[in-house]
């Protein structure tokens, strides 16, 4: 044992252990800046995640092996599509994705003037994670900020809750660790959109918190309310699936099927300016909450 | 290949295997999902190392391949690190002193290192802040992502007798 002890590798793992708690430490502390170690390696991950993110953009939606059913329908109308855009230019697909992309933005940017976008692509996944956080490939030095809005061009997708450089981290809808304040935009019934791990599983969210006697029903439309200065008013959440009763008050929650899909979300836009942004941050950075 | 040997080619070897598994394992649509979740990579490709290059070199692959880990998730940095430092030299030293090398020690050591990551991951990251559906969380995300990682673990183990045969400093 005495000799075991004494052995070069059991100096060095206990170094490296001790290393790696400080650093754990560190990293706790610091809360959503990204450490030395994640912001010089993000220098060097980032370009070959994106060249591998971009490489496989494709190749993601053949290998999507969750719904057979769904891909061979999807298979049939591409088979399809195929057959009549052979006379066609042979990008006119992508770029007839592109505008109708950049389209729904400009809708958006009608809508809501003072909105100030960052275009992103999602670079990275945490493959263990369960409520589908991923990386983006523009941070810091793009004008991106903490707690910045993530939307796809269907609705909301996410926070940022690490910042580096190149590179940042984005907490989705289906976390349990967010709090979004939103409200029905039939009944003007408010709550609070968080995850939860069943329903992250299934690729849903939830808006907890509503009055018992709400008249909130499936295929209604969640948006968020703009409280806080985290998000702005009325970007879309998701459609409400069902209604059901809390387990542990009396209070009801509804099923969200969020608009934009966090799982396999690739083209994103980083919401950097709003009216009313930031107006309570100093709150929420005290207080810890995300709205 | 002499000199190769000695300019290290074989560390470069494994450092570029756990670097493309690292990237393998979080581009999006790359790996296609199972039952909903990812094989967890750099934790194969750290274990087989250990299993080849003893415990030393296994606790500093351990440490990097965490770091990786961490580097792609949300949670508090330097968990994985910690976790897969620990049992990749634990795994190194079981080769060395107690275990012949082979395929069996091999998915009995893989398959024990991912359950183990598996487990603190939820207790850790999960159980002690109370998140609701923990039991649903652990057996239709925890353990098909242990079952999934551990059906590549011989993938991993035959390229790592590769590299550690070819390109041993040795040879």
């Amino acid at each position: 044992m005495k000799d075991f002890l004494q052995t070069r590798s059991f100096k060095v793992l206990i170094v490296v252990l001790v290393l790696l708690i400080v650093l754990m430490l560190y990293s706790a502390a610091t809360g959503g800046k990204q450490n030395v170690f994640s912001s010089v390696f993000s220098f060097f991950a980032t370009p070959v995640q994106k060249l591998s993110s971009l490489m496989t953009g494709s190749a993601g939606d053949i290998t999507d092996l969750d719904n057979p059913a769904a891909l061979k329908a999807e298979n049939e109308i591409l088979k399809e599509k195929l057959t009549k855009m052979t006379s066609s230019m042979i990008d006119y697909e992508q770029v007839m994705k592109e505008n109708q992309l950049y389209r729904q933005l400009l809708s958006i940017k009608e809508d809501n003037p003072d909105f100030e976008f960052v275009p992103s692509t999602v670079i990275g996944r945490d493959p263990a994670d369960t409520f589908h956080s991923f990386i983006i490939e523009k941070g810091r030095l793009s004008g991106v900020s903490l707690y910045d809005p993530v939307l796809t061009v269907d609705g909301l997708v996410g926070y940022i809750t690490e910042l580096g450089p190149v590179s940042a981290k984005v907490t989705s809808v289906l976390d349990a660790t967010i709090n979004v304040s939103a409200f029905d935009r039939r009944t003007l019934d408010g709550g609070t959109v968080t995850g939860d791990v069943t329903l992250a599983k299934q690729g849903l969210t939830k808006i907890k918190y509503l009055k018992r006697d709400c008249d909130v029903a499936a295929g209604d439309i969640i948006v968020t309310e703009g409280l806080g200065g985290i998000f702005p008013k009325n970007l879309v959440v998701g459609e409400v699936k069902e209604v059901k009763p809390e387990a542990q008050d009396i209070s009801l929650y509804a099923v969200i099927q969020p608009a934009a899909d966090a799982r396999s979300c690739r083209d994103v836009f980083v919401l950097v300016g709003f009216k009313g942004k930031g107006a309570a941050a100093s709150e929420m950075l005290s207080g810890g909450s995300s709205e | 290949m002499k000199i190769l040997n000695k300019l290290g080619i074989k560390w470069l070897a494994y450092s570029l295997e756990l670097f493309i598994a690292f990237i393998l394992g979080q581009t999006p649509g790359l790996i296609p999902r199972i039952f909903g979740v990812l094989p967890m990579l750099p934790i194969c490709v750290c274990v087989c190392i250990a299993l080849f290059e003893g415990e030393f070199a296994g606790l500093l692959f351990g440490a990097a391949g965490g770091l990786l880990m961490d580097f792609s998730g949300t949670k508090v940095f330097g968990f994985h690190a910690l976790f897969l430092t620990i049992l990749c030299y634990v795994c190194g030293m079981f080769v060395v002193y107690l275990m012949r090398n082979n395929i069996v020690t091999c998915m009995l050591l893989g398959t024990g290192s991912l359950l183990i990551i598996g487990i603190m991951r939820w207790l850790f990251l999960y159980v002690i802040w109370d998140y609701d559906g923990l039991w649903y969380l652990f057996y239709s995300v925890i353990l098909p992502s242990v079952g999934y990682s551990m059906v590549l673990l011989p993938v991993f183990f035959y390229l790592n007798k590769v590299i550690a045969t070819h390109l041993s400093t040795d040879a």
